[in-house]
């Protein structure tokens, strides 16, 4: 524990100062923007009616987290040019073993998405406790898949370093991530009113079984996912890249 | 193997091999005593940098064993790490970082870091302590890291071409540094260069390897005792080209690497020259019929 806290304090400590302040101040942003998104969820679940724009409001949090990422190169496994932004090569010549780098790596980035997961707890216990309708459930059960995705795609760019190469630059995950998330964000928040109206000429409600599909992840099915998803990021993350080191390169 | 004492020993590799898709370590075994400069020496993919990285833990191995001050390297991951300080070929700095930073860092791992020590070669080198890291030349980075490496205390100290990047006085400043590093007879350097010059002015051992193998293990001063180098005209040669370790031959003259016995044996006529670290690398490197010939030797 003592090592995973040396670990912790060099990657905080070894990037520029601004950079430290600027992952703190995002990281705030990301909890005020969780709270508030957990408060009028609440609120709009208890009034049985759905805020417009709740959805990209959740957008909005993995956009912040996103954002943290990004300044976390020196945490990954990323060369920024042709300059060498990657701390974890004078780590490598430290000593400290390798089990504790990835260790850490895991926690801090399980860290960043913390407060996603209270979140994603918190509204599938609310959907448990008060079983909200489908269009909660459908709202719910995305953002739980979302958040799955983020953390195994974490897990995976920092732990195979392989993947954040030239070579697999179309694997850089959180990007392609976020283009995904972006637009269906941008579909689902645009004609959220269209896809759940009761009306068969509509176009969207076409696409409404689509949809369904996420609704149980708003529940307990939804609990079981994160954590096979944690459990997969920890293998990804932890024990993936161990393994990789000792065989044949 | 040196010092004819395991105990005297601070590095140790026994029957290393690393299996790559179009390379192999193969076999390499050597070892470096306590208060000596060994050269590990060899041309470009030759397996220098693989073997230190591996001394490193950075690459896996697929067979063998590493010790260093007696301990298993991959056992005693920690231990050894502490007591090991690393010059990389490549930097390893955080390019929008300073240096300041980087010695706060590594403060954190190194018990024995040395603060005044550091800011001493820090000043003798007018390093900057507040520069991004990113606006230094090659050359001032080596010796940034230089600096961090000794800082700490080190046992032993593995330099992978660290002249490299430095300028003449500076180099000769390195040498001398690594000179005092190795005088009290408890530190030992594994220094691998292509500027076979500077290992004539400090090496005590040096390790030839060439695709993957070791070639030679011997120290300098056995350099001068086995070989000799013979320079003569063309007639002078007598078609015994296959009697040397390497040879170049021109139109009307030959120079060549050849074991004192055997110049003894067949050019005692011949007026030779001492080798130096440079003769024993391109000869044997380039020589024709070359692994013929140290099979006999």
């Amino acid at each position: 524990m003592k090592r995973i806290w040396k670990i912790f304090r060099f990657y905080f400590q070894i990037g520029v100062g601004l950079l430290n302040v600027f992952r703190i101040i995002m990281y705030i942003i990301t909890i005020f923007i969780t709270v508030a998104v957990g408060v009028v969820v609440m609120d709009s679940a208890y009034n049985k009616q759905m805020v417009n724009g709740m959805y990209s409001q959740f957008t909005n949090i993995y956009n912040m987290i996103f954002i943290i990422s990004l300044g976390l190169d020196n945490v990954k496994n990323t060369k920024v040019k042709k300059y060498n932004n990657n701390s974890n090569v004078l780590l490598s010549y430290l000593p400290v073993s390798k089990k504790d780098i990835v260790t850490t790596r895991f926690i801090i980035l399980q860290m960043i998405l913390l407060p996603v997961l209270l979140l994603e707890i918190f509204l599938i216990s609310l959907n448990m406790k008060i079983g909200l309708n489908k269009d909660f459930c459908v709202c719910f059960g995305i953002t739980v898949i979302i958040y799955c995705i983020y953390n195994v795609s974490f897990s995976l760019s920092s732990g195979i370093s392989m993947l954040s190469s030239k070579k697999y630059n179309c694997f850089i995950f959180q990007k392609v991530i976020l283009f995904i998330t972006f637009y269906i964000a941008l579909i689902y928040n645009a004609y959220f009113g269209l896809i759940f109206v009761n009306n068969s000429n509509n176009i969207f409600s076409r696409i409404n079984f689509v949809t369904q599909i996420f609704s149980p992840f708003s529940g307990l099915i939804g609990i079981f996912t994160i954590i096979i998803s944690m459990i997969a990021s920890y293998y990804l993350g932890c024990v993936l890249p161990l393994k990789l080191s000792q065989g044949d390169e | 193997m040196f010092g004819g004492n395991r105990m005297e020993n601070i590095l140790e590799i026994n029957n290393l091999t690393k299996k790559f898709k179009n390379f192999k370590l193969d076999n390499i075994n050597f070892s470096l005593e306590k208060g000596a400069v060994m050269g590990f020496i060899g041309q470009n993919g030759a397996g220098k940098t693989t073997t230190i990285k591996m001394i490193m833990n950075g690459n896996s191995k697929t067979s063998g064993t590493i010790k260093v001050m007696g301990m298993d390297n991959l056992k005693n991951e920690i231990e050894v790490k502490t007591n090991i300080g690393y010059v990389p070929d490549e930097d390893y700095f955080m390019c929008n970082s300073n240096l300041r930073r980087h010695a706060k860092v590594m403060k954190l791992f190194f018990e024995d870091w040395d603060e005044a020590l550091f800011k001493s070669y820090i000043s003798k080198w007018n390093i900057s302590l507040e520069q991004r890291l990113y606006q230094f030349s090659k050359g001032t980075k080596t010796k940034a890291m230089l600096a961090l490496a000794l800082a700490h205390k080190p046992k032993l100290l593995i330099l992978d071409e660290p002249t490299a990047g430095l300028d003449p006085v500076a180099r000769i400043e390195v040498l001398d540094l690594l000179r005092e590093f190795v005088a009290d007879g408890e530190r030992s350097v594994l220094f691998s260069t292509h500027i076979t010059s500077d290992l004539d002015k400090i090496a005590d051992y040096i390790t030839l390897i060439h695709k993957g193998k070791i070639l030679e293990t011997l120290s300098v001063d056995k350099l001068e005792e086995k070989y000799i180098m013979l320079t003569g005209s063309i007639e002078e040669l007598k078609n015994l080209e296959e009697q040397f370790v390497g040879i170049r031959k021109g139109d009307v003259a030959f120079e060549g690497l050849i074991t004192r016995d055997r110049a003894q044996k067949y050019f005692k006529g011949l007026k030779g020259n001492k080798p130096n670290i440079e003769n024993l690398l391109t000869f044997t490197i380039w020589g024709n019929g070359y692994e013929k010939n140290m099979e006999n030797i």
